[in-house]
């Protein structure tokens, strides 16, 4: 009864907190803040859409950098040539990420470990060599810029431009709440359950009668579309896209976010995110250096805490829930009772 | 029980996770709110620096730096600007337009500046002007693409010269001097390259000379034996390369090997540097371009930076005697602007300021109305062929 009466006020307390954050923007007022919150919005979105295949389906992608800009690609052309509004650009960047998704999947996901790796290395590469000599339809090295602001939203006698940094951040928090949303319902289906099967043991899985390889497909197009939106909106917030953006460096930037916030966990995609965002912007004030204390920090992450952040939580959690029983155990053999949990 | 200890467990993390966010985007809020309220009640003017410090453009950004510094450096002995320091915010935009976008928002946002020197390559700069343009932070750039005038930014303006004054000088010099009838043309696949190539197929009709060809290669390429081997099979009598100097010299060193021994040119001075020759030796020697400033000048202006560029131990490249120009014309208006980014703006597009790449003044479109004179490399040194007319 008092444990329910806990998560009662755990549930208040969450609840309390998502609205907090949508009143973020008052308490800060340097746009920059807000240009880099904004920016870990997007990369959340993306470390989100890479953690469905990587931390709940085991499978690893490095070309996930890849769909990250088809989806702005296609929003940046669309929305400069076409006049089209973020809005009409958003479900079609999703719906044609996800289609390419679909069939790299179904390609590469027929091969095992790390060809699949290698097979979306080669995809990720592909892909940013047409960003850089389709010149006619992307722009060449030159990218595509003046890419319109979504329009203004109006409810009722209310209306929300898109002007400042500020303006933008409730329009991604909410894409933001939508993708944890979705990705919770995802891994507590039967089907996200499937996918963690898989994880654990492929063979186990198939012997249970899951569809092994449609499930993986099918898991890889979702994470392909998750990139994809997040693709549309960076590239109607920062206006410009160029194929360097979208070149290996950010598929393993996203990988990265993934492995240091910890896989398999929706709050690790978040950790990694900002602390990956936030670092890679403070170290632009050493421009020599910035790279390499960059990498530093990675190998140091990777070479320390392999499960991540997320994965160090974890351990000591278990590890104090094991003190707990040990002290209780210990309290109850002094009193010479049996322990029962 | 142990179920919903896991429960709590995930959700008590989930709700630490939000809190964390929130106490750490408030502290970064602070201390950067810190960072630019200084700089606005203290005694420090802050202007950015966009360039590429790291990449292939690397040496460009270095130089630039250099001679900002060394400007801001004798600005600030003499006294600064109004009592005000000038303080340098280098920014890296790596040569991309993504990056400029996002260095130039930063430095604007959260530094401070008031007015941002660069950058060198024209796409970035195309994209970032869109940042700078609206904050009303004055651009003093160095591209050459002729897009750049087309702008319709108050604040941006451009301290070399626009391509199309430097392509049309040098093709009516290879025209005229040189003899040449069929030139193929090979530029780097950007603003910057396809702009000037398109100045210069302007230009073809007045001087009776024609354009064989059009080959591309993107920034970073280092094969162009495909885009050489096309151009050896149609028996040019020239070749314009529009990009920038290490791919030049890679260019040169390839079409020797590949039997291609015609007269190589280029449109403007992104060729002067002491690393064309360095990395590019004999190939590129004899090769034309056309430029603004001349190292080997006996001019007062010269020698003075010259003086102070081997005081400071700077190398003095024309780059870095441009970005000092930049630098001190900046200065100029700022004092004159007397804190105040509209006045400054009106102060720089009026200005009358003896450089060392000769008078600095600007027109309606923020582009100087100087004249190039063509160089050469003998030597492994760049001389002077022509003078500005």
């Amino acid at each position: 009864m008092g444990q329910f009466k806990h998560r009662g006020f755990l549930k208040i307390g969450l609840i309390l907190a998502v609205a907090a954050l949508f009143f973020l923007p008052l308490g800060i007022s340097n746009p920059y803040v807000m240009y880099i919150i904004n920016l870990i919005l997007i990369y959340v979105l993306l470390s989100l859409g890479l953690d469905l295949i990587v931390g709940y389906t085991g499978q690893v992608s490095i070309g996930h950098g890849a769909f990250f800009g088809i989806g702005a690609y296609v929003a940046a052309i669309l929305g400069k040539n076409l006049g089209f509004s973020l809005w009409i650009n958003l479900p079609l960047s999703i719906a044609v990420t996800a289609l390419i998704g679909f069939a790299i999947g179904f390609i590469g996901l027929k091969l095992i470990e790390e060809y699949l790796v290698m097979a979306t290395l080669a995809f990720g590469t592909i892909i940013w060599l047409v960003f850089l000599n389709w010149t006619d339809l992307t722009g060449g090295p030159m990218g595509i810029s003046g890419i319109p602001a979504p329009p203004t939203i109006k409810l009722g006698s209310f209306e929300f431009p898109f002007i400042q940094y500020h303006d933008y951040y409730p329009l991604l928090l909410i894409f933001v709440l939508l993708g944890i949303l979705i990705t919770r319902l995802i891994i507590h289906s039967g089907f996200g359950r499937a996918c963690t099967a898989i994880r654990e043991d492929e063979l186990a899985a198939q012997a249970m009668g899951i569809p092994v390889f449609k499930t993986k497909v099918m898991m890889f197009t979702i994470s392909a579309a998750f990139c994809g939106a997040a693709g549309a909106l960076y590239a109607h917030f920062l206006h410009v896209v160029s194929p360097e953006t979208f070149a290996f460096g950010m598929s393993v930037t996203i990988l990265t976010m993934v492995m240091i916030g910890g896989q398999g966990s929706i709050a690790g995609s978040i950790i990694g995110a900002s602390i990956l965002t936030v670092s890679s912007e403070v170290l632009r004030e050493t421009p020599e250096l910035r790279m390499l204390i960059y990498g530093l920090l990675i190998v140091i992450m990777i070479m320390f805490f392999p499960k991540g952040i997320m994965g160090l939580f974890k351990i000591s959690k278990k590890r104090l829930l094991q003190r707990n029983i040990q002290a209780k155990k210990a309290a109850v053999e002094k009193e010479g009772l049996s322990y029962e949990q | 029980m142990a179920n919903s200890t896991k429960l709590i467990g995930k959700k008590m993390v989930m709700f630490m996770v939000l809190a964390i966010l929130l106490v750490g985007c408030s502290a970064t809020n602070t201390s950067s709110g810190n960072g630019s309220s200084a700089s606005e009640g203290g005694d420090t003017i802050k202007v950015g620096l966009q360039a590429p410090m790291t990449g292939d453009n690397a040496q460009y950004g270095q130089d630039m730096k250099n001679g900002v510094e060394l400007a801001f450096k004798k600005i600030n002995s003499d006294g600064g600007i109004n009592g005000k320091k000038l303080k340098l915010i280098v920014g890296d935009d790596k040569a991309t337009p993504s990056e400029a976008v996002a260095v130039v928002n930063k430095m604007i946002m959260n530094n401070g500046v008031k007015a941002i020197i660069g950058g060198y390559n024209s796409s970035p700069t195309l994209a970032a002007q869109e940042v700078s343009g609206p904050a009303k932070v004055l651009h003093l750039n160095m591209g050459a693409s002729p897009e750049l005038s087309k702008q319709n930014n108050k604040y941006l303006f451009r301290v070399i010269l626009t391509g199309s004054v430097y392509v049309p000088a040098v093709m009516r010099y290879m025209s005229e001097e040189k003899k040449v009838k069929k030139i193929a043309a090979l530029f780097e696949n950007t603003d910057y390259g396809i702009t000037m190539y398109d100045a210069a197929k302007e230009s073809t009709k007045e001087l009776g000379v024609e354009f064989i060809t059009a080959e591309k290669y993107n920034p970073g390429d280092k094969n162009f034996s495909a885009q050489l081997s096309k151009i050896k099979t149609l028996n040019a009598d020239a070749v314009m390369v529009v990009g920038l100097y290490n791919e030049v010299a890679l260019i040169e060193q390839q079409a020797r090997q590949a039997g291609l021994n015609v007269q190589f040119f280029s449109p403007d001075d992104s060729m002067y540097s002491k690393q064309l020759i360095t990395l590019g030796g004999d190939a590129v020697e004899n090769h034309i371009f056309a430029s603004m400033i001349d190292l080997n000048a006996d001019t007062e202006e010269m020698n003075e930076f010259k003086k102070l560029a081997k005081e400071n131990n700077i190398p003095a490249q024309a780059n870095t005697a441009i970005a000092y120009d930049a630098a001190m014309a900046l200065a100029k208006a700022l004092t004159e602007g007397g804190g105040e980014a509209e006045k400054a703006r009106d102060a720089l597009a009026n200005i009358q300021y003896n450089g060392i790449t000769g008078p600095i003044k600007f027109d309606k479109n923020g582009d100087r109305s100087n004249t190039p004179m063509i160089m050469q490399v003998q030597k492994g040194d760049f001389v002077v062929i022509k003078e500005s007319e």
